[in-house]
C-alpha cells in the first residue's frame, strides 16, 4: 500500500479542520512547511508545482482555521470547554432551557398575512376548491363547539376531572377515553390538558397502546399523538359528526 | 419642523416597517434593502430609529450574514424572567436543544462535524427530535453549515445569544455531581 505524501496528508489534514473533526492547532504547521519544501525538491516540474501550491494552501487554510478558533474563545470567554460540556450533560432540558433564556435577548417582529397571502390561502384546499371565509372561520372550532376564550378553560377543566374521576388503576386507555364523546372535540381539548402537564400521556413502545392519566404536578410536556383513521367512528370519518 | 428632520421622521418611520414585518422566514433586513428603500444615509436612520426604540427597551443590531450586514431589532438586555419561556417564542424542548447545540460548538471551538452535534443532543432528545431540533436551527439562522459540513455558530445566535453568559449560566446552574455532593460516599 502506498504511503501518503506529505501534500496528500497537509490536504487530508485541512479537510478534517474544515468538517470539524479535528482541531486546527492538531496539526504542526511549521514542520509540515518544513517537509513540504523538502518534498519540492531542486528541479521541480508543472506537476509538482500545482501539488505543492495546493498543498501550501490547504496549510495556509490551517493556519486561518488556528486564528479563528482563537478568536472565538477569546469572544466567547470559555476558560473551561471540558467543564461546560460536563455541565450540559449534568443538567437537564429545564434548566438548560432557561440558561439560554437568561442569555438571549430575542429578534422582535410582527408576523404580518399579506393580501397576496389572503387571496392565495383563500383559493386553496386540497380538493383546489375555493373555500369560502365563513367556511374557514367556522371549523373547526365551531364543530368543537369551542367558541370564546372563557369557554375554552371550563372544558378543559372539565375534561380533566372527567378522567379523574373515571381513571381506573390512576390511568385510562387514550382512544377509548376520546370515544366517549366526540373524539375530535376530546382529543382537542386533551391536547392542552397534556401540553399543559395536567396530563400525562404514555406510549407503550412495544405495543403502541396509548394511555393517559391525571398529574398531580403540572409538568410540561410537547408530546403529540397520531390518532389512526379506523380508531374514529365512521360518521367522523365521513365528515358527518 | 424643517424639511430635513421631515425627511429624516420619514426614513425613521419607513426603517421600522421594513426591520418590525417580517417578510421571509428569517427576521432583520438586507444592508441592500435599506440602501434600496431609505438610501446611502441609512445608518443615520438607523441610529435614530435606535434612539427612539431605546425608551421601548429594544435595539437596532448589526450582524454579519453571509459576508453582508444584516440589521434586525432585538430586546436590549435580557428579556423579563417572569415571562414563560415555552409560551409563544420557542418551545422549552427548542431552547434546551439550542442551548446544547451552543454550549458544545463553544466547547469545540465554534465548529464541530454535524454527527457529533447531533448524537450530543441526543443524550436528552430522541434522535428523530435531535435531528429535526438541528434542521429547524439551521433553518432560524441559529447554526450554520461551514465550507467543510461543520456545523458553526449562525449569524442570529451572534445577533441575539451572549455566549459567554450562556456558558457560565450552564456551568453555575448544573447539579453538582453526586460524587462532589457525597465525597465520603463509595460510588
Amino acid at each position: 500500500m502506498p504511503t501518503a505524501t506529505i501534500r496528500e496528508r497537509v490536504m487530508d489534514a485541512f479537510r478534517k479542520v474544515e468538517a470539524g473533526e479535528a482541531s486546527p492547532f492538531s496539526w504542526d504547521v511549521k514542520t509540515s512547511a518544513q517537509a513540504l519544501r523538502a518534498e519540492l525538491g531542486p528541479t521541480p516540474d508543472d506537476e509538482d508545482l500545482i501539488d505543492d501550491a495546493r498543498a501550501v494552501d490547504a496549510l495556509s487554510g490551517i493556519v486561518g482555521a488556528q486564528g479563528r478558533e482563537v478568536e472565538f474563545l477569546a469572544s466567547s470567554s470559555v476558560l473551561n470547554p471540558f467543564m461546560l460540556e460536563k455541565s450540559v450533560d449534568r443538567s437537564d432540558v429545564e434548566v438548560l432551557a432557561r440558561a439560554l433564556w437568561q442569555s438571549i435577548s430575542p429578534s422582535v417582529d410582527i408576523l404580518q398575512v399579506t393580501v397576496e397571502a389572503l387571496v392565495a390561502s383563500s383559493s386553496w384546499s386540497p380538493g383546489r376548491k375555493k373555500i369560502t371565509w365563513s367556511k374557514r372561520s367556522s371549523t373547526p372550532l365551531s364543530k368543537a363547539e369551542v367558541k370564546k376564550a372563557d369557554e375554552f378553560s371550563p372544558k378543559i377543566d372539565a375534561i380533566v376531572d372527567e378522567l379523574r374521576a373515571t381513571a381506573e388503576d390512576g390511568e385510562a386507555d387514550y382512544v377509548s377515553f376520546i370515544k366517549r364523546g366526540d373524539p375530535v372535540e376530546r382529543a382537542y381539548l386533551l391536547s392542552f390538558a397534556i401540553t399543559d402537564g395536567r396530563v400525562l400521556l404514555n406510549v407503550d413502545p412495544i405495543s403502541g397502546k396509548i394511555t393517559i392519566k391525571p398529574s398531580e404536578r403540572r409538568t410540561k410536556t410537547n408530546a403529540s399523538v397520531v390518532i389512526a383513521l379506523e380508531e374514529l367512528p365512521i360518521e367522523r370519518r365521513q365528515g358527518k359528526a | 419642523m424643517s424639511e430635513d428632520k421631515a425627511k429624516l421622521e420619514e426614513k425613521v418611520k419607513r426603517a421600522s416597517q421594513l426591520l418590525f414585518l417580517r417578510r421571509h422566514r428569517n427576521p432583520g433586513v438586507g444592508e441592500w434593502e435599506l440602501k434600496r428603500v431609505i438610501g446611502s444615509d441609512y445608518r443615520a436612520v438607523l441610529k435614530a430609529l435606535d434612539e427612539r426604540l431605546d425608551s421601548l427597551g429594544l435595539t437596532v443590531r448589526e450582524v454579519e450574514h453571509e459576508g453582508k450586514p444584516r440589521f434586525l431589532i432585538t430586546i436590549k438586555g435580557r428579556p423579563p424572567l417572569e415571562l414563560e419561556p415555552g409560551l409563544g417564542w420557542m418551545r422549552i424542548d427548542s431552547l434546551a436543544g439550542l442551548a446544547m447545540a451552543l454550549a458544545f460548538l463553544t466547547a469545540h471551538g465554534g465548529r464541530a462535524p454535524p454527527a457529533e452535534v447531533e448524537s450530543f443532543l441526543e443524550s436528552k432528545f430522541p434522535k428523530r427530535r435531535a435531528r429535526s431540533l438541528l434542521t429547524g436551527f439551521l433553518e432560524e439562522g441559529y447554526l450554520e453549515l461551514g465550507k467543510g459540513g461543520a456545523y458553526e455558530i449562525g449569524w442570529r445566535t451572534k445577533a441575539e445569544v451572549d455566549l459567554a453568559e450562556l456558558a457560565r449560566r450552564i456551568i453555575s446552574s448544573a447539579p453538582r455531581s453526586a460524587s462532589s455532593e457525597n465525597p465520603s460516599q463509595t460510588p
